[in-house]
């Protein structure tokens, strides 16, 4: 009798004590423990020995859109230079650029979480060509990796000319990261071309296995024609637009440092294959709808951390310095368009194709009603379309339709140019005698267009523009 | 603090005290950019001028003719050099070329000092030095 109370008694105790110990707890390790973050770095050392020949060198360093396989050093180092140089962005748009490694975007930079980046870079924004020095000064640049865990202060300072800064740092969280230049006014420093990206992975790899891996860096350009005329090549020379820049009204928003660059030049790709891209809105002030027709983003991995997995996507949202890697099937032979769906911002130029074919055929875009190019590459009427968008659209529409004066799509071939040139010189004279201006007065309900008080060249330069937007048919009635 | 002409060449850039570093553009070379004119670093260097770079501070109205006084003002301190001085409003700072043999940067400091408080405004010299500039 004893023994068997003692025996339920125990198997009792037993069942309680189980139960106040629950199931046993699995603890998982955090990777980014701050114990194993490794935040040691050097100070920065300054000097004014210069580097020569190379802009740019290291081995993980990619100067394209297709990336190489991660340079398994441990230590790697990269030497990424500034320049002042000219750059084509767009056809016949050569612009007086400022750059990482004497390209727009700078080179990309592959490492894996735990290497240690030494990174060296001198300014050399006083080796410019005659063509360059007309138009920008010698100037103080810096570099800012977000990939780092720094002092500002120590590592991202501003050098002058000649001068040359190294430092050292781990990289401790995957993700694609932007680089950029930090010396104020930094959004000038941006929007002339200093950026570009460091690609970490994760320690162990990625999940998946990837067939191409590609880098898509979105940017936008505020640009317009030289005010003092001087020329490259005999081409005018782009110079950057302040007024555009403040108000975030970009001429060209591109994909790797190209107007509609990837539409000419696809990344390749063969049906069933995986494509990963790693892509990075580096802005500066717009926000990018990072969208590809004809798939869907099996894996997207915001700031191109796969622990931050999202599944299925049709579109990812990028702020400017955000990034994703995006991963999709090809499904079958075609090109596929890389957009933003943010489509003002596209039809800029933000533009691209993963191509199973050698050259994308023009009616794989016209297809999506994209048009190639709806920027005029020709300086006068460049420059009709930015005076036109600045102070025309209060009162009137490319093919939206009229507003207060009527819609200007197809004017050149409603108007000739002798009496366009007539109107804008002096609408009130025209309303005197002109039927046809009287008659779009009563069409505006007697409100007269104001005398804008244009040159002749400024009109030439708005007609070039209309007579642009006929011609490509940019916008439909 | 002497200025030299070696100091001139580290002047534009190498931050030796650690300033209050709060934000972009409020760092040591951060304020000396807004300023910097590569051709007036040449400049001095051949007439072996000394640059100057200072943070202004007052109650003035961050535009363009708060700009112009300061420009003028600063031009007319005895021994800057003529047409030396550039004036950034945001950050606010100020570049100036002056003849160390002529005039010693802590006068003309002071000078300046005189001529900024008329309108509630001070300016102190950056801490730039060759003291600890490490030139290999």
């Amino acid at each position: 009798m004893f023994s068997a109370l003692l025996l339920r008694g125990l198997l009792a105790a037993s069942v309680l004590s189980m139960a106040a110990c629950g199931p046993t707890t699995k603890v998982v390790s955090d990777p980014y423990d701050a114990s194993k973050i490794e935040l040691k770095s050097p100070p920065a050392t300054l000097s004014t020995q210069r580097h020569t020949g190379p802009f740019a060198a290291g081995n993980a360093l990619n100067f394209d859109a297709q990336l190489k396989p991660l340079d398994p050093a441990p230590i790697k180092y990269v030497q990424l230079d500034t320049s002042h140089k000219v750059i084509e962005i767009a056809p016949g748009v050569k612009f007086s650029a400022w750059t990482f490694g004497n390209q727009v975007p700078g080179p990309t930079v592959r490492a894996r979480v735990g290497d240690k980046i030494h990174f060296s870079m001198t300014n050399r924004s006083d080796e410019m060509l005659p063509a360059m020095s007309m138009v920008v000064a010698p100037m103080m640049h810096s570099m800012d990796f977000h990939a780092a865990m720094v002092s500002p202060q120590d590592k991202y300072r501003s050098i002058a000319p000649g001068q040359t800064i190294e430092f050292e740092f781990t990289v401790n969280y995957p993700g694609i990261f932007m680089y950029h230049c930090g010396t104020p006014m930094i959004l000038e420093h941006i929007a002339s071309g200093m950026y570009g990206a460091v690609i970490v992975e994760p320690k162990e790899g990625y999940p998946t296995k990837a067939d191409r891996e590609y880098v898509v860096i979105q940017s936008e350009f505020y640009v317009k024609p030289d005010p003092a005329g001087h020329k490259v090549d005999g081409a005018p020379i782009y110079v950057l637009d302040a007024d555009r820049l403040k108000a975030s009204q970009p001429t060209y928003t591109v994909f790797n440092g190209v107007h509609n660059g990837m539409v000419k030049k696809p990344l390749v790709a063969k049906p069933g294959e995986r494509v990963r891209l790693f892509v990075l809105n580096v802005g500066p002030s717009k926000t990018s709808s990072f969208h590809v027709v004809g798939t869907i983003f099996d894996r997207v991995w915001l700031e191109g951390n796969p622990d931050n997995q999202m599944r299925g996507m049709q579109t990812v949202l990028l702020g400017s310095s955000n990034s994703a890697i995006v991963e999709m099937m090809v499904p079958e032979a075609g090109s596929y368009i890389m957009v933003d769906h943010h489509f003002a911002n596209a039809s800029q130029g933000a533009i691209g194709l993963i191509s199973t074919l050698d050259q994308a055929k023009p009616a794989d875009l016209e297809h999506h009603n994209m048009e190639a190019s709806s920027t005029p590459t020709d300086p006068a009427a460049m420059s009709g379309k930015m005076a036109f968008e600045s102070k025309c659209l209060a009162c009137h529409s490319i093919g939206q339709g009229k507003k207060l004066g009527p819609d200007l799509a197809g004017v050149t071939l409603r108007r000739k140019d002798e009496w366009l040139t007539q109107w804008l010189m002096a609408p009130e004279k025209m309303l005197q005698s002109d039927p046809t201006a009287k008659a779009l007065l009563a069409d505006a309900n007697n409100i007269a267009m104001p005398n804008q008080g244009l040159s002749k060249a400024e009109i030439a330069q708005y007609i070039a523009y209309f007579h642009w937007v006929d011609a490509h048919k940019v916008a439909k009635p | 603090m002497k200025y030299t002409l070696h100091a001139l060449l580290f002047a534009s850039a190498i931050a030796l005290a650690p300033l209050a570093a709060l934000a972009c553009g409020h760092c040591l070379e951060d304020r000396i950019a807004s300023v910097y004119d590569h051709s007036a670093v040449e400049r001095a260097k051949l007439q072996k001028h000394t640059l100057m770079y200072l943070v202004w501070d007052g109650p003035l109205t961050h535009d363009a003719a708060t700009r112009r006084w300061l420009v003028r003002t600063v031009a007319a301190v005895p021994g800057v050099v003529a047409g030396s001085v550039r004036v950034s409003l945001e950050p606010p700072t100020i570049a100036l070329a002056f003849d160390a043999a002529r005039t010693k940067a802590a006068a003309l400091e002071s000078a300046l000092q005189g001529s900024l408080a008329y309108r509630g405004a001070t300016a102190s010299s950056l801490p730039t030095t060759t003291a600890t500039a490490a030139a290999p």
